[in-house]
């Protein structure tokens, strides 16, 4: 050994490899470096014995010790390993050393990831995810509007026929019949009404979407005559055929007509609402004719074309299709995807905004408790640095700290998002469900796993630097001095944290005063005089297939004969659901040019329909038997009209010029609210039933008293003496039909109420963490202040202005937030301005108590400090 | 080291040890490749379980006067590698003969 000691001294590959060992982390060090020296010891050995041992062997040999960099450089990976391994085992230690600290700390974090994964996976799945068609950002929808450009309107089918044989924009244009297809199905078992619409023979080749089984429709199938076929939703051909593959060619029949089945869709295709069935649009040359506005239409474009330059061709092609340069009626057209999801979008965003909020609530809180206890390990990070832990490998650890803190968090989140999403998805808006066949389908995905784990990183960065960089700033002699508490470093570490304090006080602020100005509003919405009475009442669907009107209409006078007649059933009417809107004019008021015609939005009803609901009558009569076919036309109309267009003036007796006919007005009822609880009263005329070709009708029934639900089975047993081969159905209490028309606002204002209610919680913590921190470490300071003679009354002020001052401060600076930020909500707000002084006074008084509260609890302990003790302490 | 499957160099390396050729060195010297390849390499073996390595008993390092020496053995997992290899690389049945004695060392001083 000794021998070979001294000449290691002349064998300068020998001491490059001792040299090169130095960069092999240390677990491993020895043995590479015993391994190497035997083998180049070995090496020499044998080219001793082969005498060989000259200037070019010593070379070799240092260059193949030279080998041993390499060697040491792929070991280094497993540096990183070890050091990481000793983070985490030490990390895991701390981190169960405290549970408590732990515990909220996770909770906490878990509260904020969780609900950022929840909504993220819905902004992804509704705004941000194109949709399921095939190069979904080439569709647009194209819609008229008017000059002021308020709203989005069906396009008549003469107006569709121009744009689509004149433009040079699109590839290809589809129409979609708005008023949808009601189509009974009836032979092979109970009648069913199906939910169908007409659509353009291209309408599928167009999104892109083939059939799962059979074809789509061909061109030449959108003729009258040669357009009794149809497409079935796979739904439906799971539900009513059992998924009979050889159903493809059969007929079935629908409204008392043979179609032929000639396709199925895929499961998950959506286009609109639910849909049953599809069959071709099929323009008569009268239609092509017709003005009436009743057509969605969509387009896609082509390749390099704008939605300007589209929106730009449209306007130009349907100002020339008007021919009329003083009419304010106008085409226009957003991407399809931007019409689909406006309505919630706006929402989605606020709500995602809100979640953010909370999060970074979470994260300033979970950094306050950081930071209370990095100085509690004051010392502990102080000896570190002494025996030569570098500061980055200190804010290392407390950064993996962190990390598994998160990591934890986001995991918990994981869950609290999978739960989270089921909430959401049994909550959205039905429409909103239905538009988007990826919400029903709504699940934890991969991208909302990477969302979650880049957030909980992020949040690790957001809680955890600012920690462990000021926790690392160790002043050595300061902190391992007996006693010494690290003053200068302590009011530091306050400033922070009363920072972080403050501007989580700021944030739960803006949150409460947006979720109070939704719930002020969504309050505003069921204070609503609706104008009928919902309580009670029952509605069911009703579609006879009758071929003659006159037989519809005896059908319905027979109906409500035999219902008016069933024991339990106050009132019955009937009312067609689908209205739309036409313009009138007055017979007895001066002429007016065709484009300055008010409109009017009507129905078709019995005269029982306004008992039943509970609608006033004001003036004049209601309609009776008498009011049929042949007998002059009549109707009646509401007050908002009324009172805009007779304001000084009987209106009864007067005509009104309305879908194709003049009609004597013979009664004003009062004004409803319908479909939407916020917008305003609209003019609205009513007709009777029996003057007018319709079909389809809701029956409105009032019970006597109790469960109107139980009158059902009473109802199918009416409805089939009459004719047993019409289905009922969509049978709905009226009080649920009129909470559903505020059921997303409902459900969003309940949401940011949430998570407005989580920040405000999650603030209080806050407050209250660093304010029982700051009291504790006065305990001294208190001591001596007492023993001064200091009574509790001003210790109690003392630690409460000291609370006070963070929570004012943060509520001031919420409150100029919010000005500028709750503006931008001003679309979801109904009735109640952004900058509602109640809300806002409310909030302030709602969120300062709370602080008060949290400062309370801490500065009541502070009057309790024995000065003994106290002083004793040092 | 993806498990399963095998570089040429790697195959290389595995089939020397396979023959009998114990230590890193005689590697090189058989397969001809550099000392900064054959070590890496023979690390990965082992991390990826295809290769074991052990100390050279202490009394025989002490009585040679040198360090003790790290010999690797393929393990079982290791043959399958192999022999899934052998049938991608052809080339490697010109290794296939049993070590041939590399000068003994034994005794030397």
């Amino acid at each position: 050994m000794r021998r070979l000691r001294r000449k290691t001294i002349t064998r300068p590959w020998l001491w490059l490899v001792r040299l090169i060992g130095v960069i092999v982390p240390r677990r491993l060090r020895a043995g590479w470096r015993q391994e190497w020296e035997a083998e180049l010891v070995y090496r020499e050995s044998l080219l001793t014995e082969w005498d060989k041992l000259d200037r070019r062997c010593k070379l070799d040999l240092l260059w193949h010790s030279a080998g041993a960099f390499a060697d040491a450089l792929w070991l280094q990976p497993k540096r990183l390993e070890d050091e990481m391994f000793q983070d985490l085992r030490f990390g895991a230690r701390m981190l169960r050393k405290k549970p408590g600290f732990t515990l909220i700390a996770v909770l906490t974090l878990a509260l904020g990831i969780g609900a950022n994964t929840a909504i993220f996976s819905v902004v992804n799945a509704v705004l941000l995810r194109s949709l399921p068609y095939q190069n979904a950002d080439e569709l647009v929808m194209i819609y008229s509007t008017n000059t002021r450009n308020e709203g989005e309107g069906p396009i008549s089918p003469v107006a569709y026929l121009n744009l689509k044989n004149q433009n040079g924009v699109f590839t290809e244009m589809a129409a979609v019949d708005n008023r949808g297809w009601a189509a009974n199905l009836t032979g092979g078992g109970e009648p069913e009404r199906l939910q169908g619409y007409k659509v353009s023979a291209n309408l599928f080749h167009m999104l892109g979407v083939t059939p799962a089984l059979g074809r789509s429709f061909l061109a030449e199938e959108d003729r009258p005559g040669s357009n009794h076929v149809v497409v079935l939703s796979h739904e439906l051909w799971q539900r009513r055929f059992g998924g009979d593959a050889s159903l493809i060619g059969r007929e079935i029949n629908l409204n008392d007509a043979s179609h032929t089945v000639i396709g199925v869709m895929p499961a998950d295709f959506r286009f609109y609402t639910k849909t049953d069935v599809w069959t071709p649009l099929a323009f008569t040359p009268a239609d092509e004719k017709w003005d009436a506005s009743c057509l969605d239409i969509e387009a896609r474009l082509k390749p390099g074309v704008s939605v300007e330059q589209a929106r730009a061709e449209v306007a130009g092609i349907y100002l020339r299709h008007l021919n009329n340069p003083r009419s304010n009626s106008r085409v226009s057209l957003k991407p399809l995807q931007a019409i689909l999801t406006q309505e919630v979008g706006r929402m989605l965003w606020v709500l995602f905004a809100a979640v953010g909020f909370v999060l970074l609530i979470a994260c300033a809180n979970v950094a306050n408790l950081s930071l209370a206890r990095a100085s509690g390990r004051h010392r502990e990070l102080a000896i570190r640095t002494a025996l030569g832990a570098e500061r980055l490998r200190v804010v290392r650890q407390l950064l993996v700290e962190s990390a598994m803190l998160a990591v934890l968090g986001g995991a918990c989140g994981l869950l609290l998002a999978y739960w989270g999403i089921q909430f959401l998805v049994g909550g959205l808006p039905e429409y909103l469900a239905m538009n988007n066949s990826r919400v029903a389908t709504l699940k934890l995905d991969a991208q909302a796993l990477s969302f979650t784990f880049a957030l909980a990183f992020l949040t690790t960065i957001i809680f955890g630097l600012l920690p462990a960089l000021q926790s690392s700033k160790v002043n050595l002699n300061e902190a391992l001095k007996e006693g010494g508490r690290g003053e200068t470093q302590g009011r530091r570490q306050n400033r922070l944290r009363s920072l972080l304090v403050v501007s989580e006080i700021a944030l739960a602020m803006i949150l409460l005063v947006g979720a109070g100005l939704m719930l002020k509003s969504l309050w505003r919405l069921n204070q609503v005089n609706l104008g009928f009475s919902p309580a009670g009442a029952l509605t069911a669907q009703i579609d006879p297939t009758y071929k003659e009107f006159d037989q519809v209409v005896e059908f319905y006078r027979s109906l409500l004969e035999r219902v008016n007649a069933m024991p339990g059933v106050q009132r019955a009417g009937v009312i067609n659901t689908l209205g739309s809107s036409w313009n009138f004019t007055i017979d007895e008021h001066p002429p007016i040019p065709n484009e300055q015609r008010p409109v009017a939005s009507y129905n078709h009803v019995s005269g029982d329909y306004f008992p039943v609901m509970g609608i006033p009558l004001r003036a004049g009569r209601l309609f009776t038997d008498r009011d049929v076919k042949g007998a002059p036309l009549v109707a009646l109309i509401n007050e908002t009209l009324a009172r805009r267009h007779f304001p000084n003036e009987n209106p009864i007796g007067k005509h009104v010029y309305y879908h194709n006919a003049s009609r004597e007005i013979v009664g004003v009822v009062g004004s409803t609210k319908f479909y939407s609880l916020s917008r305003e009263h609209f003019p609205h005329i009513y007709l009777p039933y029996s003057q007018d070709n319709w079909w389809s009708m809701t029956l409105v029934v009032r019970a006597q008293s109790g469960d109107p639900t139980n009158l059902i089975p009473a109802l199918r047993r009416e409805l089939a003496a009459i004719n047993p081969n019409l289905p009922i159905h969509s049978f709905k209490l009226l009080e649920e039909s009129v909470a559903e028309w505020s059921a997303s606002e409902r459900f969003s204002t309940y949401l940011l109420a949430i998570f407005a209610a989580l920040a405000a919680l999650l603030s209080a913590i806050g407050i209250y963490g660093v304010m029982s921190y700051a009291t504790t470490q006065r305990t001294h300071e208190i001591g001596i202040r007492i023993a001064l003679g200091a009574r509790s009354r001003d210790v109690l002020m003392l630690a409460l202005r000291q609370g006070m001052t963070l929570a004012v401060a943060g509520v001031g600076l919420g409150l100029i937030a919010s000005f500028g930020l709750t503006r931008l909500m001003t679309k979801l707000l109904f009735e109640v301005s952004p900058t509602d002084p109640p809300t806002f006074a409310a909030i302030t008084l709602l969120l300062t108590g709370v602080a008060l509260a949290a400062c309370y609890i801490p500065a009541r302990r502070a009057t309790k400090v024995d000065p003994l003790v106290a002083l004793r302490q040092e | 080291m993806a498990k399963g499957y095998l570089s040429y160099t790697m195959a290389l390396i595995l089939q020397a040890l396979d023959n009998g050729y114990k230590y890193g060195l005689e590697v090189m010297t058989v397969t001809g490749l550099a000392s900064g390849t054959v070590y890496p390499a023979l690390r990965r073996l082992e991390d990826a379980g295809y290769v074991d390595s052990k100390w050279e008993r202490q009394s025989i390092a002490v009585a040679e006067q040198r360090p003790a020496r790290k010999y690797y053995e393929v393990t079982e997992e290791g043959k399958e590698a192999l022999a899934e290899a052998r049938k991608r690389f052809r080339l490697l049945d010109h290794l296939d003969q049993p070590a041939p004695k590399l000068k003994p060392v034994r005794g030397k001083g």
